[in-house]
């Protein structure tokens, strides 16, 4: 494993069966290969299938087929080494802020002293701007700040890698604004690989190294990948005002313009095909039928 | 796929082609370097060898031959063009670019063929593996097409994302038409002055089955890349004493229809392509070409050892 292939995605695939027993690809031959302390944002349509690849990555969703390789070792479930934020923090509301992200410290350093995972805990909560909250219960605190929970939660664990799905949909401008760049300041700091997925083009290209733009599904796919040149750590108003961050912003509305144009076409093309799938099937069934003797 | 009649019986002549100039460099018999056997330009037709030579690693041809891989020249020879002036071979349009299309079955070397083009708006491309198995640019020709080109240096394309990375994943040659709708297709954004209509994705030098790189010819309804371009799908067969024999199974038409059916002078190209493996410039005089048509440029593309498709220009 080297630090330049330090996430790879091959050929993933996730399908369902549908009521005619047949297999839907919901994302199909997924590929993407990360740094290690890289940053990539995956955006595109809602139900295009972000998610899905978040989860399998996780460890939380099973894969179909293909390949997930975290620094050298397959994803075979979830686990500690890839910390997880979601759109809610899901918080546990009869514990505190402190209770809360202890939780996971306690399961990640169970040979620590309980003054070293305190000093974690409050390390974390304190980056994440919560050191005098750190005895409040998730009652007590607005959206944005319980976000601030879950972030120091994940972070607290010391991941590998960082998956943030959505974590900033339920909040509004200023708020997500902040959170992100409370998390920038992370990862500028501890350099950990991150997978951001969201469907804001501009927090896409404010946080990441690399946007990777999904296809709509099913089998969804990556579309193209585009470097976002702009060096850290950032700051909002320089990237805002860069010359090419408008180069940069119209050709990811452009691509998923051009998804959203040929949403219908490309979901009728795919029906069309399971039909002639089933179709072919039906035919063989018959003609298998056919040719075996009757039973006495 | 329908099946209807060839759409090479109805050629109109286009002087306005992105394609303005072309060479066939072949290799010589003792294999130790590659001969201009021919040249062609729009509106002056085609000339035979005019005894020029190269090894590997000299001049376009040989760098090519070499690096195993399409290269660029963002300018025009001046000794070229005065000779081709001296000789009134000379295109009708400028010339402001060249590309040498080195050509490979396996490890086998069958010919070089280099285009010359005009400066109208289009681009070629050269899109090679980094180091994370991504496609990236590592050499392009655009003209007309600044927000393309400053997007596409940025532009990244895992195997089978995008047009290269189809056919990197393929392994043979791809047509993409109708760009400016096309969801397949995200580079353009439309802040340049044209839009790009079709792309046309060759596999250079396949390895084991995968192109060790992916040249794009791109250009716009206006000012296509030949008079006539056309992609034949082929699939071969093996006979008893084991050599292979092409069909084509589909001809891709850059403007027009998908068809099944072959004109004369497509037969003739297919039956020499089967013979010598090679490609081929041919002038009315050799070929029975449509009316209006005097040249016509035959690309074999080979995955492995077999013929998968052959690139058909007119002009």
């Amino acid at each position: 494993m080297s630090d330049n292939r330090y996430v790879e995605i091959a050929n993933l695939t996730k399908a369902y069966p549908n009521p005619f027993g047949q297999d839907v690809a919901v994302v199909k031959d997924f590929n993407l290969i990360l740094r290690k302390g890289e940053v990539v944002s995956v955006i595109g349509h809602s139900g295009c299938g972000k998610s899905t690849v978040l989860t399998m990555l996780a460890g939380l969703n099973p894969i179909s087929s293909g390949s997930l390789v975290v620094d050298g070792r397959e994803v075979a479930g979830p686990g500690p080494d890839r910390a997880v934020v979601f759109q809610a923090p899901c918080l546990l509301p009869w514990m505190t802020t402190f209770e809360n992200v202890m939780l996971g410290v306690k399961q990640v350093y169970p040979h620590g002293t309980p003054a070293e995972r305190r000093q974690i805990c409050e390390y974390y909560l304190s980056i994440v701007g919560l050191a005098d909250s750190m005895r409040k219960y998730p009652r007590e605190m607005s959206g944005g700040m319980q976000q601030r929970v879950g972030i120091a939660r994940a972070i607290a664990l010391r991941p590998r890698m960082l998956l943030l799905d959505e974590p900033f949909g339920r909040l509004d401008s200023l708020t997500r604004m902040d959170l992100q760049d409370v998390i920038l300041e992370i990862l500028d700091r501890e350099k950990i690989t991150t997978v951001v997925i969201t469907h804001d083009v501009d927090e896409a290209i404010y946080m990441a190294d690399r946007v990777c733009m999904m296809t709509n599904g099913p089998e969804a796919s990556v579309g193209q990948v585009l470097e976002i040149p702009f060096e850290r750590p950032r700051i909002r108003a320089d990237v805002l005002d860069h010359p090419n961050y408008y180069d940069f912003r119209a050709c990811l509305l452009s691509f998923l313009e051009k998804q959203e144009h040929n949403k219908s076409s490309h979901v009728e093309a795919f029906e069309e095909r399971q039909r002639q799938e089933r179709e072919l099937q039906t035919s063989a069934s018959d003609r298998q039928l056919e040719t075996e003797p009757a039973s006495v | 796929m329908s099946s209807t009649e060839s759409s090479a019986e109805t050629f109109q002549p286009t002087v306005g082609s992105l394609v303005q100039y072309v060479e066939l460099w072949l290799l010589s018999e003792d294999e130790s370097s590659l001969e201009c056997r021919a040249s062609a330009s729009v509106g002056a037709g085609v000339r035979g060898a005019d005894g020029r030579s190269v090894s590997s690693g000299e001049g376009l041809a040989g760098a090519a031959w070499k690096q195993k891989t399409a290269t660029i020249l963002q300018e025009t020879p001046s000794d070229l063009m005065a000779s081709l002036n001296a000789a009134a071979a000379a295109p009708a349009g400028d010339l402001s670019a060249f590309v040498a299309i080195p050509l490979f079955c396996q490890q086998e070397m069958r010919g070089v063929v280099v285009l010359g083009l005009s400066d109208a708006f289009g681009a070629i491309e050269v899109w090679s593996r980094d180091d994370r198995d991504e496609l990236a640019v590592t050499s392009g020709h655009y003209q007309g097409l600044p927000s393309f080109e400053f997007i596409t240096r940025y532009t990244r394309f895992p195997k089978g994302a995008g047009l290269p990375g189809m056919v990197w994943k393929l392994g043979v040659a791809q047509l993409a038409q109708n760009l400016d709708t096309s969801s397949g297709f995200i580079r353009s954004f439309g802040k340049d002055p044209a839009v790009i209509t079709s792309a046309l994705g060759l596999p250079v030098a396949s390895q084991r089955g995968f192109p060790a790189s992916v040249l794009l010819l791109l250009s716009a309804q206006d000012i296509p890349l030949a008079g006539l371009t056309e992609l034949w799908s082929c699939s071969s067969t093996r006979d008893d004493e084991g050599s292979m024999t092409a069909a084509v199974d589909s001809v891709d038409t850059v403007g027009g229809s998908m068809t099944t059916t072959l004109a004369g002078w497509q037969r003739e190209i297919l039956s020499r392509v089967n013979s010598h493996g090679q490609p081929l410039l041919l002038g009315a005089d050799s070929l029975s070409l449509p009316a209006g048509a005097t040249f016509s440029l035959s690309l074999p593309i080979y995955r492995q050892n077999e013929l998968c498709n052959v690139l058909n220009m007119m002009f």
